[in-house]
């Protein structure tokens, strides 16, 4: 494949997942709609997760054809490897949305509704906040960007252990299994949060081309001399 | 087909015709030198058949035509032709060698190289006054065998020298590149190497060479070849005599016979000189066949 | 620069070095270390040097009449280009492969054995010959024809035959002048698994203009740009996040 025609493929598939990230976020957003205040249904998101899953699919082999023809190096081969694993991370987000809705339309079902936590509420701005902000830190292939995501985590997990704690005291007078629908759906957000947080982890790879997962931290060397 | 294209006007019918004149002009040309070829040795055939036979090549010359022969002609050019290419192969190949291969590239050689060309041209009877100062007289060779043959190696050194420097330089690098690379000196690179492939491009010089020096007269008639041989030669010192001073003499003679027999004595060089060629030729394919396998 | 790891022991170290063909300069004060039993690729545009610089290591460019060098190239304690180094006996001892497949036309025996005859070899020749052809990974197609002409094989086996010859002499750095760059994939192939054997003996640089063979074949890589050493370091690194934006752009298409 001559590189005029990569450089423009590659350039159309990020494209694509830039699309892909916020039709997920929109997801994201009608499943908490529907699961906090009965706005749309449980199903409409679960077809629009089939669309999700699909153009998952297509993003990937567009990103394998483009390494088997090109054999790219460098900076274009960690854009490419980048591209596929926030693809695969992003349809998970996905997965874990229909989960809230899921969860959402058992909770709507039970007679006896506990009232559900504002940390609930919290979690999801903060989560969507991040998903949006990771991906502009891979449009400005920007570091810092991609670090203060990361940073965030830790509240959402903090948040979540409250709405845990929470919900285990309300069982005692309120439909347990409405209680643990909640719990499912601070869970859910919980791992959205830290998927946001490996896209941003991703990012910074593919800019630095070191790994900072599993407890690394950009500016510390990783098998890569400085020159 | 009609591939008809407003852009382009290709006028073949034009070109071929005009392929076709060109191609005629070459064929004749070439036909008229073959046919004035045949003419001659039809000709010469013609005259000498009657005269040609084993008596003639085995006998000596002689005032009566019925009683003469090529016999020490024959020898002689051949002793002669033997000590030409003896002398001419180590020196002109060497010589060649010499600027291929250890000369630096400049003026010097370009000098030298310049010269080799101009000798090539020298007319030859040049070489014959030469090699009466030199060998002759100089030396002290005396009117002998030796000294014809020094004198005619002269005249065709620079031919010998030209054609092997050409064969050498046409061996390709790679080969010279592969030989330095295990570690060869430069003698053993052309030594093994370099010379095995020039060789048939050499032998064919030396073949141009010789056939030019077993014809040459002039040169060979200063040095003092004699026109009437009563015997046969039997060293490189002795008295002789070479094919074409015995037919020039033959033919300077008034009586007819004496034509017939010149013709006849045309055959036997020309025989001789195939003879030559064909154990040259046997000589390069021979080389030719060791290289390619 | 980025040169690799000292720890391992250096086979050969060049010292600012350069190469002029009368006034043009086409090597320009390089200094890199070639370290023992790994395969070192030089990479590059065409011009940019490399092959010049391979040619520095067994004094190949001595052959051009036009050619200059000056700095040092260090190999056994000694430099290559002081007055009393004499550059035959160089060659034995780093030996070379050329781009185009140039066995002697000889039979396959002769090739190999040229090089022990002329060298002086005290073994047994038939001996040395079958152990270099079988290093050469072409023994067994060989082995029955050994007096046939070197000229009838495949231009993968010539080029093979030719590794054999170089090996026949036991140098100890072999280096290729883009192997591999006349031959169809499946010979390309073959080479590149004979390189990977070979370095556990020798120690090996490779010119190439082909970057993914550099990449799969070498442990280090040189990048060299109109006669300079742009960067030089672990090829794994060097292609996955290079240090150098010049060598950045090379590998991935944006130039060159």
């Amino acid at each position: 494949m001559s590189h005029k025609v990569f450089i423009e493929r590659l350039g159309q598939l990020e494209a694509r997942l830039l699309e892909m990230s916020s039709t997920v976020e929109g997801l994201v957003r009608s499943a908490m709609d529907f699961a906090l205040d009965g706005e749309g249904t449980a199903q409409d998101v679960i077809e629009r997760d089939r669309i999700i899953d699909a153009e998952e699919v297509a993003i990937e082999e567009e990103a394998i054809e483009l390494l088997a023809l090109h054999q790219p190096m460098a900076s274009d081969l960690r854009l490419l490897v980048t591209i596929l694993k926030i693809n695969s991370d992003l349809e998970r987000v996905g997965d874990h949305a229909v989960n809230i809705a899921e969860a959402g339309e058992r909770l709507r079902s039970t007679p006896q509704r506990p009232v559900i936590p504002p940390e609930v509420a919290e979690m999801n701005t903060i989560a969507l906040g991040m998903l949006r902000d990771s991906l502009d830190a891979l449009v400005h292939r920007n570091i810092e960007e991609a670090e203060d995501v990361r940073r965030r985590d830790d509240r959402v997990d903090r948040l979540h252990e409250s709405v845990f704690r929470i919900m285990l005291t309300h069982m005692l007078d309120a439909n347990i299994s409405a209680c643990l629908q909640v719990i499912l759906i601070g869970r859910n957000l919980e791992r959205i949060a830290d998927l946001a947080t490996n896209i941003s982890e991703d990012i910074v790879f593919m800019v630095k081309g070191i790994t900072v997962r599993h407890g690394g931290r950009a500016g510390v060397e990783n098998g890569n001399g400085d020159g | 087909m009609s591939l008809q294209d407003e852009r382009f006007e290709p006028r073949l019918a034009r070109r071929r015709r005009n392929g076709k004149i060109f191609q005629a002009v070459c064929l004749s040309s070439i036909a008229f030198s073959i046919a004035m070829l045949i003419i001659l040795l039809f000709d010469v055939a013609k005259d000498g058949a009657a005269w040609f036979s084993f008596d003639f090549i085995t006998s000596f010359p002689s005032r009566i035509p019925d009683r003469a022969g090529v016999k020490p002609a024959i020898l002689g050019s051949l002793w002669v032709m033997m000590l030409v290419a003896a002398i001419s192969f180590p020196f002109g190949v060497g010589a060649a060698i010499y600027l291929e291969e250890y000369a630096p590239k400049g003026r010097v050689r370009r000098l030298i190289q310049t010269n080799i060309a101009n000798l090539a041209g020298v007319p030859s009877i040049v070489y014959g006054i030469l090699g009466l100062a030199i060998f002759v007289r100089f030396f002290g060779f005396g009117r002998s065998i030796l000294a014809g043959a020094a004198t005619l190696a002269l005249l065709v050194l620079p031919v010998v020298i030209i054609a092997a420097q050409e064969a050498i330089r046409a061996v390709p690098s790679s080969l010279r590149e592969a030989a330095y690379g295990v570690g060869a000196t430069r003698w053993q690179v052309v030594r093994h190497h370099v010379l095995p492939v020039a060789m048939p491009g050499i032998l064919t010089g030396m073949i141009l060479s010789l056939s030019r020096a077993i014809g040459e007269t002039a040169p060979v008639i200063l040095v003092g070849a004699l026109a009437f041989v009563a015997f046969t030669p039997t060293g490189p010192m002795d008295l002789f005599t070479v094919l074409p001073i015995q037919i020039f003499n033959w033919t300077a003679r008034p009586q007819a016979e004496f034509h017939g027999l010149a013709a006849a004595g045309i055959i036997v060089l020309l025989i001789v000189l195939l003879m030559m060629n064909a154990t040259a030729i046997l000589l390069r394919n021979y080389y030719q066949s060791r290289r390619g396998g | 620069m980025n040169q690799p790891v000292t720890e391992l022991d250096t086979a050969l170290r060049t010292r600012d070095l350069s190469v002029w063909y009368g006034d043009t300069q086409a090597v320009k004060h390089i200094s890199l270390e070639i370290p023992r039993n790994r395969v070192v690729a030089f990479i590059g545009p065409s011009g940019c040097g490399k092959s010049t610089l391979l040619r520095c290591f067994n004094r190949m460019n001595d052959l051009i009449p036009a050619a200059r060098v000056g700095g040092e190239v260090n190999f056994r304690g000694q430099n290559l280009y002081d007055d009393d180094v004499d550059p035959v006996e160089v060659r034995r001892r780093i030996g070379m492969v050329f781009q185009k497949p140039n066995p002697f036309p000889k039979s396959i025996y002769e090739n190999v054995a040229f090089g022990l005859r002329i060298n002086g070899f005290k073994g047994d020749l038939s001996e040395q010959v079958e152990r270099s052809l079988r290093a050469a990974a072409i023994w067994d197609e060989v082995k029955d024809r050994l007096q046939d002409s070197a000229l009838g094989l495949s231009g993968g086996q010539q080029q093979r035959l030719c590794i054999a010859r170089a090996l026949a002499v036991e140098p100890e750095i072999l280096l290729m002048d883009e192997p591999a760059s006349a031959l169809d994939p499946i010979a390309t192939s073959r080479i590149e698994d004979l390189i990977e054997d070979l370095k556990n003996e020798y120690t090996i640089v490779i010119v190439t203009h082909n970057m993914q063979q550099a990449a799969r074949v070498s442990d280090y890589t040189a990048f060299l740009y109109i006669g300079e050493l742009i960067e030089y370091g672990d090829t794994e690194r060097l292609f996955t996040n290079p240090s150098e934006e010049r060598t950045e752009q090379y590998i991935t298409g944006r130039f060159g």
